[in-house]
């Protein structure tokens, strides 16, 4: 029975000679109980065990894996924090916390860096992260790199072929069904739009026909399987004023208009959550780039029917303790959950923290988050609910 | 007689029986699918397990039926059975194993969540040498390969 067993279970004619091997001196667990061991570790002993034999990698290279693993990871999502130095980009990761109390605190770990330094961050879909990085010195181009900043893997994408490869913003996007990445460049003021699967052996940009005139902003989200990005109308004055919707798969464009219309610009705080799997936008009453102390509310626009334009308003009154604690401008980070609102400072000074709004209780806190000394005064970029993701580039 | 009260005979690898209440050896989930196809017999040969680990595993599965069996002050209960567990997994790395490899062909789920949890812990800070050597596992790799491996996963190396 037991032999049986473990027949059914190995991968290939060299993991038998190994596991036969085995039983000579002691038990063997089937691959089934290692995985289960897997599960438990963090993604540091996991990269320790890749290294042990060949078997064990071939488990830990597998999608099976990988979906358990993201699967375990997205009910604990964590915080991510991005910044760099002289020529590298630094990564931190520390415990998100839902409904924090007074006086809690994070601590920042898993300290990676990597080269090249990030000339802009563009931001994470699923466990990977996506930048920006110049390359050349006379005549600097943007090429795209993605990382993973739990394992810190990392690769730089080929350059683009357009004319212009300096204004460039690029969108990482997950199609859940294929289980594939897919990074949309756009260049040339809109007029450009490339496509790259990641994960094939031959990565190469196509060209992706595109006919909703329009340009292109740094604020974008993947959800299920669409990548969505707030864009201008072409003209030279025109401010923020639709979403532009990629959807993953077919690799069709279409947009939605905003509350008000296409006429209508976007406050500029605005920002892209995914509220419960749809799209949402989360915006100061001011129309300013950041959030200041003398902000009063919030509002929350959620996008009920993409076809039919339709979304759904929300208004949220900040509590008299937000003026106590906010004291420099701050960006909105995200949301945790439906409840609660992140910001975090423009500029982190240490002591770091973020800030949190639930919108429910009316409660303001702040967060500390201990680790970051290293990186006083530096710009450090929040992202919310990071989940961490074995796979490898 | 209440169906409770029933016992069963669990027989390990060398023949012994072992004389357990229905709702213990229910806790087997392989013994329990038995019974629910009409298995009558009231003697199972548990043939793959061996006297010492199906006794440890009966012990496990009996303090979980009590536990379960109480009424009320669940939470003190539940800190007595968590303080059990514990102590009951704390055992050398081949007995922990034996254990493992039981609860999985037995199907009892709990006993096999703190068997691999406390395997996890013990290898978390490990280096690959160390971990091969726990689990008695050769390096098939050359050398050559495993400097391969070795660099793509050097980032969980450094301090």
């Amino acid at each position: 029975m037991k032999r049986q067993k473990k027949a059914g279970l190995t991968v290939s004619q060299r993991v038998t000679r190994s596991t036969t091997r085995l039983d000579r001196n002691s038990l063997t667990l089937p691959v089934e109980v290692v995985t289960e061991i897997f599960l438990r570790l963090p993604l540091t002993s996991i990269a320790t065990c890749r290294c042990v034999c060949k078997l064990w990698s071939s488990v830990l290279r597998s999608q099976g894996f990988t979906d358990s693993f993201l699967t375990k990871s997205c009910a604990r999502p964590r915080l991510l924090f991005a910044c760099h130095n002289h020529n590298e980009t630094h990564f931190l990761l520390s415990s998100q916390l839902n409904h924090p109390k007074h006086n809690s605190y994070v601590v920042a770990t898993n300290h990676i860096a990597r080269s090249p330094r990030y000339y802009k961050l563009f931001g994470c879909t699923n466990g990977f992260f996506c930048y920006g990085a110049k390359q050349g010195r006379n005549k600097a181009v943007i090429v795209t790199v993605i990382c993973n900043p739990s394992t810190g893997q990392s690769l730089i994408l080929p350059r683009l072929n357009s004319k212009d490869k300096y204004r460039v913003e690029s969108y990482l996007g997950y199609d859940p069904i294929a289980k594939q990445f897919k990074v949309l460049s756009v260049c040339d003021d809109g007029k450009e739009h490339h496509v790259l699967t990641l994960g094939t052996k031959k990565q190469s940009w196509r060209l992706v026909e595109c006919c909703i005139p329009h340009c292109s902003s740094s604020k974008w989200i993947s959800i299920s399987g669409v990548l969505y990005y707030i864009a201008a109308e072409p003209r030279s004055s025109s401010r923020e004023s639709m979403v532009v919707c990629f959807d993953l798969r077919s690799e069709k464009f279409s947009s939605v208009k905003l509350l008000g219309g296409f006429s209508k610009a976007l406050p500029l705080s605005a920002t892209m959550i995914n509220y419960n799997g749809r799209l949402a936008l989360l915006m100061s009453s001011e129309d300013t780039c950041y959030v200041f102390r003398t902000c009063k509310r919030f509002k929350l626009w959620v996008l009920r029917d993409a076809a039919k334009h339709e979304w759904s308003k929300r208004v949220y009154v900040l509590p008299p303790s937000w003026n106590d604690l906010v004291t420099g401008p701050m960006y909105i980070a995200g949301m945790v959950g439906t409840k609660e609102i992140v910001f975090s400072p423009h500029c982190q000074i240490v002591p770091s923290y973020v800030i949190y709004f639930n919108v429910k209780s009316k409660t303001i806190r702040k967060v500390g988050i201990q680790g970051m000394e290293a990186f006083q005064g530096e710009m450090i970029n929040t992202y919310l609910n990071y989940v961490e993701n074995v796979e490898l580039l | 007689m209440s169906e409770s009260n029933k016992k069963i005979s669990l027989i390990s690898s060398e023949g012994e029986a072992f004389e357990v209440s229905e709702a213990v050896a229910r806790e087997f989930e392989i013994v329990a699918h038995m019974l629910e196809d009409g298995c009558s017999g009231s003697s199972i040969p548990i043939t793959t397990v061996d006297s010492n680990i199906l006794g440890k595993v009966i012990e496990y599965c009996t303090k979980h039926v009590e536990v379960g069996n109480v009424e009320g002050n669940s939470e003190k209960a539940e800190k007595d059975l968590e303080e059990f567990d514990k102590r009951f997994i704390a055992v050398e790395m081949n007995t922990l194993f034996s254990l493992i490899l039981a609860a999985n062909y037995l199907n009892v789920k709990g006993l096999l969540n703190i068997g691999c949890q406390k395997v996890a812990d013990t290898i978390k800070d490990m280096k690959p040498e160390e971990v091969r050597s726990i689990f008695n596992i050769e390096n098939d790799y050359t050398p050559a390969e495993e400097e391969v491996v070795r660099k793509e996963n050097e980032w969980a190396f450094q301090p």
